[in-house]
């Protein structure tokens, strides 16, 4: 099968899905003849035109309320944010105007926005450019939030976030998306709410999300020399979360070590670490583990690495929970 | 005058309606009869009224937490009491009450909590009405306060960047809530903002149902053009920010000499010169009153919601995965 680069898979399901559907338009910083920051849209403002492909100026609120606007005129707004960092100026619009507005209207006002957001570390850009912004929108009835790990998922998540009735967060990780994968010529999409078993294993599961979910397979292997049989679970898509997936994996392992990139508390790992305690208690054989960044500002450059889990803290916690 | 005695008459029936609809909310309230707060906009109907009947067929309206009495002449009225007091046959099944209600069928967008939100949305709007080639454009209605807010700057610069189909009406009634624009501002006329996003502004009384009226007129046909514009209207809130809100801010002077611009008494001492008789008036009243307290005993009989519809997910999303999303 032939390889691309994330990047690319994301472009090509945003000109697949505009080719489908006239309604489909993308808006952000950047996006038209730069083809956005990290090159998701290139060729997107070539191919379809200023009218369905343009920039909007530095006003993040401003624009993604346009695009809240808009889809509720019948348009499928995608709305690119440059770096997910900038989301909190637009946080009003992602959390209280798209998703809630169906409700509100009793039904009759859909809001069928996706908004693209790059985030994460690998960059050393420092603070206010570097950090996977999951957990600040889990409490926001009414939104979906997709986080892929592969150019496979991200497209095929991508494909159904834009087709999808209702406002969507989509986050791209920023330092996958120079990574190639394998993605097929022919067309697909990829449900959401559905998790994927990046590894079998029977000692213990790592519910690993994005970038995490790499390092978790390399600590896998290590642990496998070690005769440590991991099991990897990608959940794909936080809201749905494929909660059954999850349990029949903690039913098998009875351990459980979920590790992201954003900070520890309060981070995603917190309620999936709820699910499974309200769920899957009697399964489990030790106490539930997380891992997530330092509760530090992630420092620019090279320090950076210090603050992130990887491979080693998850070795690590995994052998403290097999003690 | 352009216009006929019966045209006026018409006219003066609406700003009646608008203030006697609220005066029944009003009563509501202080038998305590109500849920939610009530933001009340006695005084200002006139420039309500104008921007209603200044929309053509096929524009829309986005209206404020403050636009009963623009309401009351748009929409159904037992529709809309059903809303207001929060019953399942309401615009919006109850979940919006006048804080969010929307109408599709009416070309009614939602009013907003978060204030100025609303504003880069409802040019979104316009402009997807522009792409679809509709020939029509959308007023979008804020209060002096909210102009200050940044997603207001951003909205408006937006719609003149696409040429967005839409008319920015402020309906400037010198308060929010406890401040007044003097300390807002350091402009006199917030509609010369509009220089600063190159686009046309004009300042207008909007106690003259009229004006507001021609105004909007002339702002929606340039709109419909593809050339946004901002029209503030000075016009003045004579009840507290909400019901509930005894004002003391306020100097008592100063608001006894603002509220006697009544707007509804200037339209009658016109239609008496134009020969209205009193006795033409008092029927009015009379018609008015009978039409809000049919909306409001319609509204008081109809059901509340029910758990089953309260909690439907289906309300909440269009594509409702189910199980694990909630
Ligand atoms: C974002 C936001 N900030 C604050 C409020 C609280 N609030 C409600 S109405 C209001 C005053 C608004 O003044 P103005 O826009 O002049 O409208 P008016 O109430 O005078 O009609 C305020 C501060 C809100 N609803 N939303």
């Amino acid at each position: 099968m032939r390889e691309i680069a994330f990047s690319q898979a994301i472009m090509e399901a945003q000109m697949e899905e505009m080719q489908r559907d006239s309604n489909v338009f993308l808006i952000g910083e950047d996006v038209a003849k730069m083809g956005s920051a990290f090159g998701q849209s290139a060729g997107l403002y070539e191919k379809f035109g200023s009218k369905r492909v343009f920039n909007m100026p530095v006003a993040e609120s401003g624009y993604v309320n346009f695009g809240v606007g808009a889809a509720m005129a019948g348009k499928r707004p995608i709305v690119e944010m440059q770096f997910a960092d900038f989301i909190v100026l637009a946080f009003d619009a992602v959390g209280n105007q798209g998703p809630k507005q169906r409700y509100m209207s009793g039904g009759e006002l859909s809001v069928p926005m996706t908004v693209r957001a790059p985030q994460g570390a690998g960059f050393g850009a420092a603070a206010q450019h570097s950090q996977c912004v999951e957990a600040w929108f889990m409490n926001f009835p009414g939104l979906k939030i997709v986080m892929p790990s592969t150019p496979y998922d991200g497209k095929g998540l991508l494909k159904t976030a834009i087709r999808d009735n209702d406002t969507v967060l989509f986050l791209e990780h920023k330092a996958l998306l120079s990574i190639k994968g394998e993605v097929p010529e022919e067309e697909y999409t990829i449900p959401l709410g559905e998790g994927k078993i990046v590894r079998d294993g029977t000692d213990v599961t790592i519910i690993a999300l994005q970038a995490q979910v790499y390092q978790a397979l390399e600590a896998a292997e290590e642990l496998a020399k070690e005769g440590i049989s991991a099991e990897i679970i990608d959940p794909r898509t936080l809201i749905p979360l494929d909660k059954k997936l999850i349990g029949e994996s903690v039913k098998k392992t009875g351990r459980v070590v979920i590790v992201h990139e954003a900070p520890k508390r309060g981070g995603f790992g917190s309620e999936i670490s709820a699910v499974i305690a309200e769920n899957f208690f009697d399964s489990l054989r030790a106490p539930i583990i997380r891992i997530g960044a330092a509760n530090i500002p992630l420092p620019f450059g090279m320090p950076e690495q210090y603050c992130l889990p990887n491979k080693n803290s998850i070795v690590q916690s995994v052998k403290e929970l097999l003690k | 005058m352009n216009y006929s005695k019966n045209e006026l008459l018409g006219f003066y029936e609406q700003l009646v309606q608008g203030r006697r609809y609220e005066e029944k909310i009003l009563g509501y309230v202080n038998e305590g009869k109500l849920q939610g707060f009530f933001h009340l906009g006695i005084g200002q109907e006139a420039a309500q009224v104008g921007v209603v009947n200044a929309l053509g067929h096929n524009d829309y309206l986005v209206p404020t937490h403050r636009f009963h009495p623009g309401l009351a002449n748009k929409l159904d009225l037992k529709t809309l009491t059903a809303e207001l007091l929060g019953r399942s046959n309401g615009y919006n099944k109850g979940k919006a009450f006048t804080f969010h209600i929307s109408s599709k069928k009416e070309r009614l967008l939602p009013v907003n909590g978060m204030l100025g939100a609303g504003i880069p949305e409802a040019v979104g709007y316009a402009w997807a009405l522009k792409m679809d080639e509709k020939d029509a454009a959308v007023v979008c209605v804020l209060g002096d306060g909210t102009t200050s807010e940044g997603n207001v700057h951003e909205g408006m610069n937006i719609a003149a960047i696409l040429d967005a189909p839409i008319v920015f009406f402020i309906e400037n009634n010198g308060w929010a809530i406890s401040n007044p624009v003097s300390e807002q501002t350091k402009i006199e006329d917030l509609s010369t903002r509009a220089i600063a996003y190159g686009m046309p502004g004009v300042t207008i009384d909007g106690n003259d149902v009229i004006t507001v009226k021609e105004t909007l007129e002339k702002a929606l046909a340039e709109a419909r053009k593809g050339r946004p514009s901002i029209v503030e209207a000075k016009t003045y809130r004579w009840r507290g920010h909400f019901e509930g809100d005894p004002g003391f801010y306020r100097d008592p002077q100063e608001h006894e000499e603002a509220m006697k611009d009544d707007c509804i008494k200037r339209l009658e001492k016109i239609l008496y010169g134009q020969g209205a008789t009193d006795k033409e008036l008092a029927e009015i009243e009379v018609r008015v009153q009978q039409r809000i307290d049919e909306a409001f005993a319609y509204a008081e009989k109809s059901p509340l919601p029910t758990v089953e519809e309260t909690l439907d997910y289906d309300q909440v999303y269009a594509t409702n995965l189910g199980g694990d999303l909630l």
